[in-house]
C-alpha cells in the first residue's frame, strides 16, 4: 500500500489547492489516508487507480507542454510564419469568472508566449483580431461552452460567415456526449437559426467552421460502438440500495443510458481488466451513495450523484469523469475523489477549489 | 409500402431537381437540414437514409455519416452495396418516410415552410435516369416514374402540414434490426423540446 501511495504521489505531487483552510495537502500519507477509507478494498482501489492515473492526470508541466504544442498547431493551421504574427491577429477569449479554469490557463499561455517565443500577448491586445480562441480544461456536459460560444457567434456572426473572424475551441479533455450536445444545441439554437437564415448559410457552418482541438476524449457515448467508455459507468448489477436510489429518478427516454451494457467495451483499454472495472465502479458508486445519504436534506440538488454531477433530468449514477488537472477537480468526477463536507467523515483525495462554485 | 409507376403532366406539378432551386429544400441532398439520431449528428437526410442500409456495419455507417457532402455520402454508400441489409428493397420506402419525418421534426420551421409553399400540388423529383425515386421526362408534357420521394413528401405534407398533426417526436419504424452504430434506433424528438426540458444540459461544468 505505502509503495503504491508513493507512486500515486509521484504523479499527483503538483496538485494544487489554494483553498485557504485546506488540511488536504497532497502527500503519500494523504493518499494512503484516502485509500484506507475503502476498508478491505483499499489496496485494490489504489492499484486500479494507479493503473489509469498516468493517462488522465495533467500536471502543470504537462499542461504547459500541451499548450505550447497547441499554440504552434494553431499558428501553423492559420498559416502564420511566426508566433508574433499569429498573436498579433489572435484574441484569447476571456469570459469566465475569476475562479474558473480559463483565467488560469490564459496565465500559463501568456507565460509560454513570453518565455518560449518572446511575445508579449498584452502588447497586441488593441490590434484588430481575426482569430478567436476559447481555452478551457474540460468540457463535461457542454453547458458552459455552449453558452459562451453561442454568445460569441451571435455577436460576430456576419464576420464569421464572411471568414473575417474565426473561432476555435482548445481543451485538455472533452466528453463525447457533452461535446455532441453542445454542437447540436448550437445548430438548433433559435437565435442562431435566425442568423443562418438571415445570412443564407446552412447550419452545417457550425460543424465545418468550429475548429476543435483536444488532448483527450472521454468516450462516453454509450449508444455508439467502439467507445472506450474511459469513465466510471457501472453495469446494472448493483446493490439494492443503489437500484432503489435510481428508482427515485423519473425516466428520461432516449437521452441518457442508465447503465453500461455488460461486456462493453469489447476490449478493455482503460481499466486493468473488465472485472476490475466492474469492481471499482461498484465501490465508487456505493461509497458515493453513502456520502450523498449523509446530506441532511430532502431537497438535495438532483445534479449531485454518486459518480459526480450530471444533468438533472438524466437518470444516471453520475457523469463519472476520470480526468484531473493540476489546478482543480471537476465536480463531474465521482464524489469519492472530492466530497468534503464537515461531519461526513470523509477525506477527499483532491481538495475542491472554490468549493465547487 | 408499395409504390407503382405513374404519369404526371409537367405543367401541373411542383418539380425539383437542384437543391438551389425554390423547392430545393425538398431534396434529401439539401444542405442545412441537419439531423441527430441516437446522439449522432448527421449532416443530411441522404446520409441518414444511406446509413440505414448497413445496420450490421457501424464502420460503414460512420464513413457515410462523416461526409459533409450528401453526394459524397451517397457515393461512399455505393462502394458497399453488397453489404446492404437483405430486405432493403422491401423496406426502403418505409425507411425513407421515417427519414423525412425526422427531417421535419428536427427542422420544422424551414422544412414545413417549403412543404407549405407546395400547397396541395403534386410534388415530383426530376431525374434523367431514376424512375424509382423520381420521374423522367417522356416528352414535353409528360413525366413518368414511380416518383417515390415525391409521393412520400406528399404523404408527409398531408399528414403533418395539411392535417396539422403533431410531429414533436418520431418513433422508429417496426423494422427488425433497425440500428445505428450498434444500438437500436430510438425515438427522435424536436430539439426545441430537448432545450425546453433541459434534457441535454443544465449546469455549468467546472
Amino acid at each position: 500500500m505505502e509503495e503504491k501511495a508513493e507512486q500515486v504521489y509521484e504523479i499527483l505531487q503538483d496538485y494544487h489547492c489554494d483553498y485557504p483552510d485546506t488540511s488536504y495537502e497532497m502527500s503519500a500519507q494523504h493518499i494512503l489516508k484516502w485509500a484506507e477509507q475503502f476498508g478491505e478494498d483499499a489496496d485494490f482501489v489504489l492499484s486500479e487507480f494507479l493503473h489509469f492515473l498516468p493517462q488522465i492526470y495533467v500536471s502543470k508541466a504537462r499542461a504547459a507542454k500541451a499548450l505550447k504544442n497547441r499554440l504552434v498547431n494553431f499558428q501553423e493551421f492559420y498559416g502564420y510564419h511566426s508566433m508574433a504574427e499569429f498573436v498579433l491577429n489572435t484574441h484569447f477569449i476571456d469570459v469566465q469568472r475569476n475562479e474558473k479554469s480559463q483565467k488560469e490557463i490564459l496565465i500559463v499561455i501568456k507565460s509560454i508566449l513570453q518565455d518560449d517565443f518572446g511575445v508579449d500577448y498584452d502588447q497586441f491586445a488593441d490590434q484588430p483580431k481575426k482569430h478567436f480562441i476559447y481555452f478551457d480544461d474540460i468540457l463535461a456536459t457542454g453547458g458552459t461552452i455552449f453558452r459562451d460560444l453561442h454568445h460569441w457567434l451571435c455577436e460576430n456572426f456576419e464576420a464569421f460567415v464572411k471568414k473575417e473572424k474565426t473561432i476555435a475551441l482548445s481543451l485538455f479533455c472533452y466528453h463525447e456526449l457533452g461535446y455532441g450536445n453542445m454542437k447540436w444545441m448550437l445548430i438548433q439554437n433559435p437565435e442562431l437559426k435566425s442568423l443562418f437564415n438571415e445570412h443564407s448559410v446552412s447550419a452545417g457552418i457550425i460543424e465545418k467552421e468550429l475548429l476543435t482541438r483536444t488532448n483527450y476524449v472521454i468516450e462516453n457515448q454509450a449508444k455508439w460502438n467502439n467507445q472506450k467508455l474511459n469513465c466510471a459507468f457501472p453495469i446494472a448489477d448493483q446493490s439494492k440500495e443503489v437500484l432503489q436510489y435510481l428508482a427515485n429518478f423519473s425516466e428520461n427516454p432516449g437521452k441518457a443510458q442508465v447503465f453500461r451494457v455488460p461486456n462493453t467495451p469489447v476490449q478493455e483499454q482503460f481499466f486493468s481488466s473488465a472485472d476490475n472495472r466492474n469492481r471499482l465502479e461498484k465501490i465508487f458508486t456505493e461509497k458515493g451513495l453513502e456520502l450523498l445519504k449523509k446530506v441532511n436534506s430532502q431537497d438535495i440538488d438532483q445534479a449531485k450523484r454518486p459518480l459526480g454531477y450530471t444533468v438533472r433530468s438524466h437518470k444516471t449514477l453520475g457523469t463519472g469523469t476520470l480526468f484531473f488537472t493540476w489546478r482543480n477537480i471537476s465536480n463531474t468526477c465521482p464524489l469519492v475523489f472530492w466530497w468534503d463536507v464537515p461531519g461526513h467523515q470523509w477525506t477527499p483525495l483532491f481538495c475542491l477549489k472554490n468549493r465547487g462554485i | 409500402m408499395k409504390i407503382s409507376e405513374r404519369i404526371y403532366n409537367s405543367s401541373e406539378v411542383i418539380a425539383f431537381r437542384s437543391t438551389k432551386e425554390e423547392f430545393g429544400g425538398l431534396s434529401n441532398m439539401a444542405p442545412g437540414y441537419i439531423l441527430r439520431v441516437n446522439d449522432v449528428i448527421i449532416p443530411s437526410a441522404e446520409a441518414l437514409y444511406q446509413a440505414c442500409r448497413y445496420p450490421l456495419f457501424p464502420d460503414i455507417q460512420q464513413e457515410i455519416i462523416s461526409q459533409n457532402s450528401p453526394m459524397t455520402a451517397k457515393m461512399i454508400s455505393r462502394k458497399y452495396l453488397s453489404h446492404s441489409r437483405q430486405d432493403w428493397e422491401e423496406i426502403k420506402y418505409t425507411i425513407m418516410y421515417w427519414v423525412l419525418q425526422v427531417k421535419l421534426s428536427q427542422n420544422f420551421d424551414n422544412f414545413s415552410h417549403v412543404l407549405k409553399k407546395t400547397a396541395d400540388i403534386p410534388i415530383v423529383e426530376l431525374s434523367t435516369k431514376d424512375k424509382d425515386w423520381a420521374v423522367i421526362a417522356e416528352n414535353k408534357n409528360t413525366l413518368k416514374g414511380k416518383n417515390a420521394l415525391g409521393r412520400l413528401l406528399m404523404k408527409l405534407r398531408s399528414e403533418f402540414i395539411l392535417e396539422n398533426n403533431d410531429i414533436d417526436c418520431v418513433s422508429p419504424p417496426a423494422i427488425y434490426g433497425f440500428m445505428l452504430y450498434g444500438s437500436d434506433i430510438e425515438t427522435v424528438c424536436n430539439p426545441e423540446l430537448e432545450l425546453a426540458h433541459s434534457l441535454l444540459f443544465d449546469l455549468d461544468s467546472k
